[in-house]
């Protein structure tokens, strides 16, 4: 069985340089020969074919070639009924050898107990990261999806443009939609929803308030697939008088029993009737209401078009061009409301927004949607985690190549085919990533409470269990075993056998590639940590940002309505009484909840202007109990009549607004410019000017607002000592219910306010934080896998260092130094991304917490830390081997 | 063992490699009857009639010699077995015998 390789060089040579047979036979016959005919079958046919080009020229002998391959290959060369010799090969993909694959990758896991401990943690963690992540991108693609027209559904936003402000709102005048559906014919259905907020029922003797109220059309459940537990879909809200109620407020209301035919009451003369319960309002909607009442009243100013304040929903038929309704706004506009609004200074525009991409693509005035940029951070977060656990398995893989080499030889030297090589190492990834799902799926049905509460998502377990997560989970394993098991498939099948076994072997190849993975990896991480980092950083300044006023030991209590002067006064009186109670003051509205702009006529440097202003209503004392500063001039007096109509106090940035240097005296008109016809509004000048405070969240900027004086707010805050809260608390509870008997009290802190603003952030902050732990622990496995399998290779070097004097020390810092670089090196490319995307991302806050580079060197330092306690523990344990042990073999 | 029948074109492939003795291979035989024979029998069918041969045990095969036209590539190089060759011998006298049926003069006539 000789071979000699060159002259099949010249010969092939020869071929191609003159007119050799056509090349895709020859293709052909090279792969589809019948099995064990090859060699035969390739020489015979090239020398067949100079025979022909001799003997009948060269076109007859390339078509006797073509037709001679095409008899001679699979599938339609004759069928052998006995094998032509005994080195005929199973196909890669026979059961046998996968059996055989699963065998080996069996056996060869079992070996290398520590390394196959570490890929599948490694992997463990990524998958199941990767699962939950997944499940949170779902959940948010998931929204408003159940509802059975969601395709169909859209909602107006009204984007208004005032001489002062642009809006986008997704409120509208409650006549459009209607009117839409008269005058074109395309629209097929609408409802409304009429914002009720929160409303007090009575049942009975108990009161209950609820959050969420609205008043819809009878319509709603046509176009919403609500589900009913009892009570008609199609009648429920036909009859004035009517409530839908969720199943939450039902079992509030009426406990266990049915709900259906009750009646409750929100006041004296004001009925309805339960005509529906609903299943609660699944988590996934963008829109959550916990009960519907029918229009009733609310109809008759249904048909004013100048009040912007109701949520307007249509259904357009399948498919349809929203271009084309929308391009007919502009009409309707002009027909209905242009001579309202034009004698407002307000044009309003108006478009459609798809249901289905409401919840991650809107970002309107007062809601609070998720983000598709946030499924995207997430989507990228969960490959990379998966993305590191493959790195660590390519890195191990190809890192103890040189173990694996002889057995590659050996197989190649017995006629194993590359392919079939590929197929074992694939097979071990593969096993490998099973293994890690197996535990994974354990682990998520573990960790999902816990998940739920980190993310405030209600995701089941049993969701995973459905086809579309199935699948997404074989494709995990399919893409990790695919990714992990490639290179190392490619990398090993490609030794030549006759160096491996000659010893010659050394796994410095493709030792580059492993080391820009290991950058990679700690690149990644290191990006994560930083953002990490910013994000909390900016968190914490918000949260600790100075808002101008004190919100911790200031209790809120909202009236809910304007209440009467006399028992107000009387109640601030003798809570005043109590020394540990501070102060009492009322004022229009919450600092956190001050309302829109409204007009204002004010001087300014060049005479009376129009403008829109944030107007605020306070008591005497406000100031002083919220704990504001006056920056010039002076509060509002008891002692100075003239206060409770002509004057106003202002904050810093109506001052700056208006480029006034003395802002003391200014000229304020509360309204619009004086009109021939309409009675004079007051006039007011400026008395004092306030430090400015965060109206809202420090989302957003800082307003001019203009403060007038009003008694007996809706809103009263009472100051408190921190000490003998509770007992000041139920102080407090105990004279309002004295003084108002009907209303409840409910009280809650300022701050509370805020938290709820920063919620939503702060849930991501937290789960992008627990993210980027697991992915440095991610990486630092793969690591300590590597450095404990490079000192392993290394014991004989430092065996014979040892020997010739070397310290423990310096062993330690030879065997760390290596590992110091490639970290070293992954800063340079985590830095400029890190930076730039947070740089990004901070562009959305109005006051955003400074970069700082101390947090790039901490965040670079701590990786390096890491990456030393890492390593440490492999470096001394070998440098503290006694050399005898290590140079005792050989 | 039941007489196999030795068809009119494995008869001609069979003759061709005992008469090629050790160089019996594939292409060779092609070329040979191609050429000696006058006669076009193509590549694919003579392969098909030496596997035939070898299912029938007339003929064996093993691997050898790779030369510079073939691109290296190894020949299967064919042997006729013990039965091949009684195969052989029973046909030509079964032809032989035929032949001597005939007249020698009606053989001369023919232009023998």
């Amino acid at each position: 069985m000789e071979t000699d390789s060159n002259p099949s060089v010249t010969a092939m040579e020869r071929l191609t340089k003159g007119k050799g047979p056509p090349r895709w036979a020859e293709w052909l016959l090279n792969h589809f020969s019948p099995p064990g005919l090859e060699d035969e079958l390739q020489g015979d046919l090239l020398e067949m074919y100079a025979y022909w080009v001799k003997t009948v020229g060269l076109a007859r002998a390339r078509w006797r070639y073509v037709l001679a391959v095409l008899r001679m290959i699979r599938p339609f060369a004759r069928f052998m009924t006995s094998r032509p010799n005994d080195y005929s090969q199973p196909s890669t993909l026979h059961p046998d050898m996968l059996l055989n694959y699963l065998k080996i990758a069996c056996r060869n896991l079992w070996k290398d107990k520590f390394y196959s401990l570490i890929n599948i943690l490694g992997l463990t963690i990524g998958v199941t990261c990767g699962m939950l992540l997944l499940l949170y991108v779902t959940d948010e693609l998931s929204y408003d999806r159940y509802q059975a027209k969601a395709s169909q559904i859209y909602r107006i936003v009204s984007h208004i443009t005032e001489p002062d402000k642009d809006h986008r709102m997704r409120s509208t005048q409650p006549p459009l939609v209607k009117t839409l559906k008269q005058d074109y014919p395309f629209v097929k259905n609408y409802v409304r929803f009429f914002p009720y907020g929160q409303v007090m029922f009575r049942q009975g003797e108990k009161r209950f308030y609820e959050d969420h109220i609205y008043a819809a059309d009878s319509t709603v459940f046509d176009v919403f697939s609500y589900k009913f537990v009892e009570g008609d879909p199609k009648t429920a809200l036909a009859q004035p008088g009517s409530v839908v109620l969720t199943q939450k407020a039902a079992q509030k209301f009426f406990g266990s029993g049915s709900a259906l035919g009750q009646s409750l009451q929100t006041n004296d003369t004001t009925f309805y009737k339960v005509t529906g319960v609903l299943e609660d309002i699944p988590k996934n909607s963008h829109f959550t209401f916990n009960g519907l009442l029918s229009l009733g009243s609310k109809e008759r100013r249904a048909s004013e078009w100048d009040g912007i304040y109701i949520y307007s929903y249509l259904v357009l038929p399948e498919n349809f061009d929203t271009k084309i309704l929308e391009s007919k706004f502009p009409e309707v506009y002009d027909k209905y409301m242009g001579p309202i609004f034009k004698r407002m200074g307000i044009k309003i525009s108006y478009e459609l927004q798809p249901l289905t991409s409401i919840h991650l693509y809107s970002n309107l005035e007062g809601e609070s949607n998720g983000n598709i940029g946030y499924v995207y951070t997430f989507s990228a977060v969960a490959f990379f985690m998966l993305l590191l656990a493959s790195i660590n398995y390519m890195n191990l893989a190809t890192a103890r190549s040189a173990k694996r080499a002889k057995e590659v030889g050996l197989r190649k030297v017995m006629g194993s085919a590359r392919s079939r090589l590929m197929a074992q190492f694939l097979t071990e990834s593969v096993l490998m990533t099973v293994l890690a799902l197996s535990v994974s799926l354990f682990l998520v049905m573990i960790l999902l409470p816990f998940f739920n509460s980190v993310s405030g998502k209600e995701i089941q377990f049993r969701e995973l269990l459905r086809p579309q997560y199935v699948l997404i989970a074989l494709g995990i394993v399919g893409f990790t075993g695919f990714i992990s098991g490639s290179y190392p498939a490619f990398y090993l099948s490609a030794f030549e056998p006759a160096t491996v076994l000659k010893g010659a072997f050394n796994a410095k190849g493709g030792s580059f590639f492993r080391k820009s993975l290991v950058v990679a990896q700690f690149a990644i991480s290191l990006t994560m940590l930083i953002c990490t980092w910013i994000v909390y950083k900016q968190l914490n300044f918000m949260r600790n940002h100075d808002l101008g006023y004190d919100q911790e030991q200031v209790l809120t209590i909202d009236y809910r309505g304007r209440q009467p002067r006399q028992q107000f006064n009387s109640l601030r009186n003798t809570l005043l009484t109590n020394p540990n109670i501070l102060d009492v003051a009322s004022a229009s509205a919450p600092t956190s909840h001050i309302g829109d702009r409204t007009l204002f006529t004010v001087e300014s440097n060049t005479g009376l202007k129009e403008m829109g202003f944030r107007p605020m209503r306070v008591d005497y004392d406000y100031l002083k109990t919220m704990g504001m500063r006056l920056v010039a001039g002076r509060d509002f007096s008891e002692k100075i009549p003239a206060d409770t109509l002509n004057s106003v106090i202002v904050n810093q940035a109506t001052v700056q607004r208006m480029g006034w240097k003395e802002p003391l005296g200014k000229k304020v008109i509360l309204g619009s410019l004086p009109q021939p016809d309409q009675p004079a509004q007051p006039v007011a000048q400026v008395i004092g000017v306030v430090k400015d405070f965060h109206q809202q969240s420090l989302y957003s900027l800082i307003e001019p607002m203009i403060i007038l004086y009003r008694p007996a707010n809706k809103v009263i805050h009472i100051k408190i000592r921190p000490r003998d809260m509770e007992k000041t608390i139920a102080f407090i509870g105990q004279q309002w219910r004295e003084t108002y008997p009907d209303r409840l009290f409910e009280y809650r802190f300022l701050d509370q306010d805020f938290e709820l603003a920063y919620e939503a952030d702060e849930i991501r902050s937290r789960v992008f934080t627990a993210f980027s732990a697991l992915t440095i622990l991610i990486a630092c496995l793969g690591l300590f896998g590597l450095a404990t399998f490079t000192t392993e290779q290394r014991v004989k070097e430092i065996g014979v260092r040892k020997v010739l004097g070397a310290s423990v020390s310096s062993v330690v810092v030879l065997l760390s130094k290596d590992f110091t670089k490639l970290v070293l090196f992954s800063f340079p490319i985590a830095i400029p991304i890190a930076w730039y995307s947070m740089y990004t991302w901070l562009q959305h806050f109005p006051y955003k917490t400074d970069i700082g580079v101390w947090v790039f060197v901490a965040a670079c330092l701590l990786t390096l830390l890491i990456c030393w306690t890492t390593v440490i523990y492999q470096s001394i344990k070998a440098a503290m081997t006694n050399p005898v042990k290590s140079l005792r073999k050989e | 063992m039941k007489r196999a029948f030795l068809g009119e074109l494995e008869e001609v492939v069979l003759l061709t490699v005992a008469a090629l003795q050790e160089q019996a291979y594939c292409a060779l035989i092609t070329q040979t009857i191609d050429q000696q024979m006058a006669r076009s029998i193509s590549f694919p069918t003579v392969h098909t009639t030496l596997q035939r041969l070898a299912e029938k045990g007339f003929v064996s095969s093993q691997m050898g010699g790779a030369t510079a036209e073939r691109g290296g590539r190894q020949k299967r190089l064919f042997t006729v077995t013990a039965a091949g060759q009684r195969a052989l011998l029973e046909c030509r006298q079964v032809r032989s015998q035929l032949w001597d049926q005939i007249p020698t003069s009606v053989v001369q006539l023919w232009g023998a």
